[in-house]
């Protein structure tokens, strides 16, 4: 396997958010705005980063009974360090993600890649896999805070869409989806979006190979009038 | 020839002309009378609001049915259109256009089509319709109310939070009278408790309605706001110790009960099937109803006590299936 390739994985068919469905309290707490968003991506795969090259450098003398804790302390310290950097030069931004910064520590995604993948690999496909996941998290909550904050404030990266008389007067930005119900709405609708998609891809894909292609029930379901009509006619 | 008439399948065997276009239609129709009323003392605008939402409801049923390959026809069985109806009823007649425009799209396309359509949807989309849209444009729903007369007000119950809260009241459109016929502040088919209980008593006779249902709801609602103790004393007259707001007759035609109990708690889709799981629905609406006017924040709970009940509906129809003919014990855990 190539670090291309693994880099790939990790933003679509690997994807933390839409397809492992890893991190999801980050993704639904903090993408009210763009800026928070990005801000939490960055973090985490900053962290993602260093905790894979070092898990992955150092998963020959780490004993296999105690990898969990091992791996926890070596989180622990990134995640201590992103922190202190992030007060130190982006005080607003560690405001507004307040305590999911220091809960990135039981982030699962930063776990889980540790577990399944860094400490299996050598510590190049780890950063190639760490940069993967990371852009996939940064895209997953690039769109959802996208969407919220679109629909829920009239804004992008904290700028009006529309002049503010539009908003007193036309329509109002629809205030919910900046609220905790919002996310599972945004997150709700944008997994269906996917998941359709991702049906007609693999659909298509096997209309080329010439596979045959088995019904789903919601189509046999479809068909059944239709064969029932015909027989009418005969 | 004879034999293609012959059908042989599940039960139900015995057929009748009900179907769900004409029971629809029917709930719709005894909606009518508050709902015109509502025009009456709110103005034209209560009327377009009300066409307006059930026309966005049947067209988004209409294109959502349309994309999922389903019957299209189905949008105008008159489930859509009670929808908007009823989330019409129970905004405030001032809320902005795009209140009920909005509104009635999520409440068809995600509180009903996202769990798999008529039947399928587990909260009451009217209702879930309003508790998004108080969510998002909270001023438009918990504001804007008028009297009959034009002037801007609060409903009954609003007066009555705001008393607790020690502001002095008007009490000019709080009579029992006023009340019961309508003449007060409220959400556009809520206020008149008379018309409300006419159409109800209409879908009761139609034996559309189970009177147990509504009953048990306004009955604990009731009951449990005469009796329950509340200790602010801003809210009652000092002198006597009379709490004018606890009466058991405001209680029951303030707010949105008559409207709930008749019309909301009784959706075929989202409340239990059998009697007792009915008066347990009832019960526990008329208990959080009362708890949220009594101790909660807002000044109403009908909406949000319907809600969680739903939510309680495949809970309490497992532990109410009835004991099958012939059987002496049933397995309640076997799913």
């Amino acid at each position: 396997m190539k670090v291309g390739a693994v880099i790939r994985e990790g933003i679509w068919e690997r994807n933390p958010v839409f397809v492992l469905f890893l991190g999801l309290c980050p993704v639904l707490a903090v993408t009210t705005s763009l800026k928070n968003g990005v801000g939490m991506a960055c973090a985490a795969t900053a962290v993602l980063i260093c905790t894979n090259t070092i898990i992955s450098a150092m998963r020959k003398i780490i004993p296999a009974e105690i990898r969990i804790p091992c791996f926890i302390v070596i989180i622990a310290t990134f995640v201590t360090l992103v922190d202190l950097v992030m007060k130190a030069y982006t005080p607003a931004l560690n405001e507004a993600l307040g305590i999911f910064i220091p809960l990135i520590v039981v982030n699962c995604i930063i776990l889980g890649r540790a577990e399944a993948f860094a400490s299996k690999n050598s510590p190049g496909m780890a950063v190639g896999d760490a940069i993967g996941i990371g852009l996939g998290f940064l895209i997953a909550l690039v769109i959802v805070s996208g969407v919220r904050e679109i629909l829920g404030a009239g804004q992008i990266w904290g700028v009006n869409i529309f002049p503010q008389a539009f908003y007193d007067k036309v329509f109002a930005p629809i205030g919910v989806m900046v609220q905790a119900p919002g996310a599972f709405l945004a997150l709700g609708c944008l997994l269906a979006l996917f998941a359709h998609m991702d049906n007609r891809r693999v659909r298509c894909e096997r209309e080329e190979a010439a596979l045959p292609w088995v019904d789903t029930m919601d189509e046999i379901l479809r068909k059944v009038p239709e064969k029932k009509k015909k027989k009418k006619e005969e | 020839m004879a034999l293609d008439k012959l059908v042989v399948g599940h039960s139900p065997h015995i057929k009748s002309d009900e179907s769900i276009r004409r029971i629809m239609w029917t709930v719709v129709l005894a909606l009518t009378p508050a709902g015109v009323f509502g025009i009456i003392i709110f103005g034209w605008y209560a009327l377009v609001m009300m066409l307006g939402s059930m026309a966005v409801c049947i067209a988004t049923e209409w294109i959502i049915l349309k994309l999922t390959g389903r019957d299209a026809g189905q949008a105008f069985d008159g489930s859509a259109a009670i929808t908007g109806m009823l989330f019409a009823m129970v905004c405030g007649p001032l809320v902005h256009w795009y209140v009920w425009v909005v509104g009635s799209i999520v409440a068809i396309a995600v509180f009903k089509h996202a769990f798999g359509g008529l039947g399928c949807n587990i909260w009451n989309p009217a209702l879930m319709a309003r508790a998004f849209t108080l969510a998002a444009w909270g001023k438009d729903l918990t504001q804007g109310f008028v009297y009959p007369d034009g002037t801007a007000g609060a409903t009954p119950l609003g007066v009555v939070k705001l008393a607790k809260e020690g502001v002095p009241i008007d009490t000019e459109y709080l009579g029992l009278n006023e009340l019961f016929w309508g003449k007060t502040a409220g959400c556009i088919g809520e206020t008149s408790a008379a018309l409300l209980l006419l159409g109800g008593i209409f879908l009761i006779v139609l034996k559309y309605v189970d009177w147990r249902m509504p009953l048990s709801f306004i009955l604990t609602c009731v009951v449990l706001v005469w009796i329950l103790p509340y200790k602010n004393k801003a809210a009652q007259d000092i002198a006597s110790g009379w709490v004018w707001w606890k009466e058991p007759l405001f209680a029951a035609f303030s707010g949105g009960l008559f409207l709930g109990a008749f019309f909301m708690a009784t959706d075929m889709v989202t409340t239990p099937v059998t009697k007792t799981g009915q008066v347990i629905f009832g019960v526990g609406c008329g208990i959080l109803t009362a708890i949220i006017r009594l101790y909660g924040g807002y000044p109403e709970g009908v909406c949000y006590s319907i809600i969680i009940m739903n939510t309680a509906t495949p809970l309490i129809d497992r532990f109410t299936r009835p004991r099958k003919f012939g059987a002496k014990e049933y397995a309640r855990t076997t799913s």
